[in-house]
């Protein structure tokens, strides 16, 4: 989901000055443990006027969570502002995005709050049920099917023969970034890959590969993060204290990010080279 | 009978080779896939039952679709979020145990070689949500589920029986691309919508389905719909279309 910075009514939320001396934060703790993802969640309110309403019942808690890929999306309402969600792992893959709100539970007419900016003074205000009173946090987490299995470069590319291409071709779209060789190249890959040039051959493969996938990365982004091979690269550039976003910038290149993620592989191969 | 994956190199291979494999699908060569899945290790048997459907081949796809919809749903119905997401399991039915299937959904497709739709048809070729409502087995399952109404006991598909009316393709693209669709009390509340119009005699067109969402898109950014219940969201939309389509309320006043 989206968020959108201005609305229609005032709204506390950390970038903007709706409010004065008044906050609205929220701290998470996501666990996956035995087929169950749940997700306890600790509000923190700090307005009088915003408390009143909710032990009344006119406004709520809401965390809202969205999994783009199996199409899960729920609010869940409390008046608590401690609650704990749990939802059943095997409706979730991929991504997941969490976000916290206070909104309005019925029609609330001539709203007022003492630590209103002085810009609404004066005016009638207005919330509809489901508009939104406050803002929180917001995390995403990203769910894999096999944590075992899906950490690594290696598992997120594969490599197969093509029967009919004369060059190298890699394919983008679907969870695992396939390359496909010609017949001779893929059967002399297959026989050498374990040979004292096996870096060498790897990378004569994969890093032009890579270099073609990071040049791809900004084309229908928001499709591409659905896949695994972009959860895995994102979690390796975090990891490194990189950003993938940064991919094709101009401090960091599509070339360098590919040597990078390969750790110097023209290095690699001319010390194996060196050696024979 | 057990449901059958494809194992992931097979994928992969049916979907880097598909050229070099094209004419096989264009001949439909039964003998060929037979021996293709026989070899060692192509096709998993997962531990999931389900008893085989018999669907419907009618000669008109507007038939067919909306039978087939409630056919491959109910069959599939104990398949988890997670599952029914995955490539391997629909692109490997589509290929095996449905196969025949496929050949009668994209046979236009598949005589004028049209192998663009061929692909999006047989794998997941969009992103991965529109591939839910573009493949062919996958998006029977998918309408199914956004569009069953376990609260109408006495038919639980009247809203899927609405939806696959017609223009089924398009209209699961167009109204399964938005984000808030996903939630189910909203894509109820406006078929219910839509279909209580229907009802009064006014035809439903494809830009009505386009109008709802793009009004809940607005509203969506000043509110939580998610929140609303199916009779809340069934009132916005409409109230939003009447004034959209400048209808006078006098005129349906009987709602």
């Amino acid at each position: 989901m989206k968020i959108s910075k201005s609305y229609p009514y005032p709204v506390l939320y950390v970038n903007n000055d709706d409010y004065v001396s008044s906050t609205f934060y929220t701290e998470f703790d996501v666990q996956d443990s035995f087929g169950e993802v749940k997700i306890q969640v600790q509000f923190s309110l700090d307005n009088t006027e915003i408390s009143r309403l909710i032990e009344e019942d006119i406004a709520v808690y809401l965390v809202h969570i969205e999994c783009g890929q199996t199409s899960f999306r729920h609010a869940y309402k409390s008046n608590q502002k401690v609650f704990e969600i749990t939802i059943p792992t095997e409706n979730l893959r991929g991504k997941i995005n969490i976000h916290t709100y206070i909104i309005a539970n019925k029609r609330i007419e001539n709203y007022t709050n003492d630590n209103l900016n002085d810009w609404f003074k004066d005016i009638p205000i207005t919330y509809e049920k489901g508009n939104i009173l406050a803002i929180g946090d917001a995390i995403e987490t990203t769910m894999y099917e096999d944590n075992l299995e899906m950490l690594n470069l290696p598992s997120i590319v594969k490599i197969s023969k093509s029967l009919k291409n004369e060059f190298m071709e890699v394919d983008i779209q679907s969870d695992i970034i396939t390359i496909s060789l010609p017949k001779y190249e893929y059967n002399q890959y297959a026989t050498n890959a374990k040979s004292r040039l096996k870096n060498t051959i790897l990378s004569n493969v994969i890093t032009p590969s890579l270099v073609y996938v990071f040049s791809k990365i900004h084309e229908n982004t928001e499709d591409l993060q659905e896949y695994t091979w972009y959860q895995v690269l994102e979690k390796i550039f975090d990891e490194n204290n990189y950003r993938l976003e940064d991919v094709g910038s101009d401090s960091l290149s599509a070339l360098k990010a590919a040597q990078l993620v390969l750790r110097k592989p023209l290095k690699t191969s001319f010390e194996e080279i060196e050696k024979i | 009978m057990k449901l059958k994956f494809i194992s992931e190199e097979t994928l992969m291979d049916l979907r880097t080779n598909y050229s070099t494999y094209k004419d096989y699908y264009y001949t439909k060569d039964n003998f060929w896939f037979d021996n293709y899945f026989s070899e060692p290790g192509r096709v998993i048997e997962s531990k999931i039952e389900f008893d085989m459907p018999e669907l419907n081949y009618h000669e008109d796809y507007s038939v067919s679709d909306r039978e087939n919809v409630k056919k491959i749903y109910d069959a599939f119905k104990h398949l988890n979020l997670s599952q029914a997401t995955q490539e391997r399991l629909w692109s490997g039915l589509a290929h095996t145990q449905f196969r025949d299937f496929s050949y009668y959904r994209l046979k236009n497709e598949l005589e004028n070689k049209n192998d663009t739709r061929i692909n999006t048809g047989m794998f997941f070729k969009n992103s991965k949500k529109r591939s839910l409502f573009v493949h062919v087995l996958a998006r029977l399952w998918w309408v199914g589920y956004m569009t069953y109404d376990e609260t109408n006991e006495k038919n639980p598909y009247w809203l899927t029986e609405f939806f696959c009316e017609k223009d089924f393709s398009a209209r699961s693209v167009v109204f399964f691309a938005s984000n808030f669709t996903s939630n189910r009390n909203i894509t109820k509340g406006i078929l219910k919508t839509l279909l209580k119009w229907q009802e009064l005699g006014i035809p439903i067109k494809r830009d009505h389905f386009v109008q709802a969402n793009k009004y809940l898109n607005v509203v969506g950014g000043a509110m939580i719909l998610d929140m609303l219940t199916v009779e809340e969201v069934e009132e916005m939309v409409d109230s939003y279309l009447k004034k959209y389509y400048g209808m006078r309320m006098e005129a349906i006043g009987q709602i």
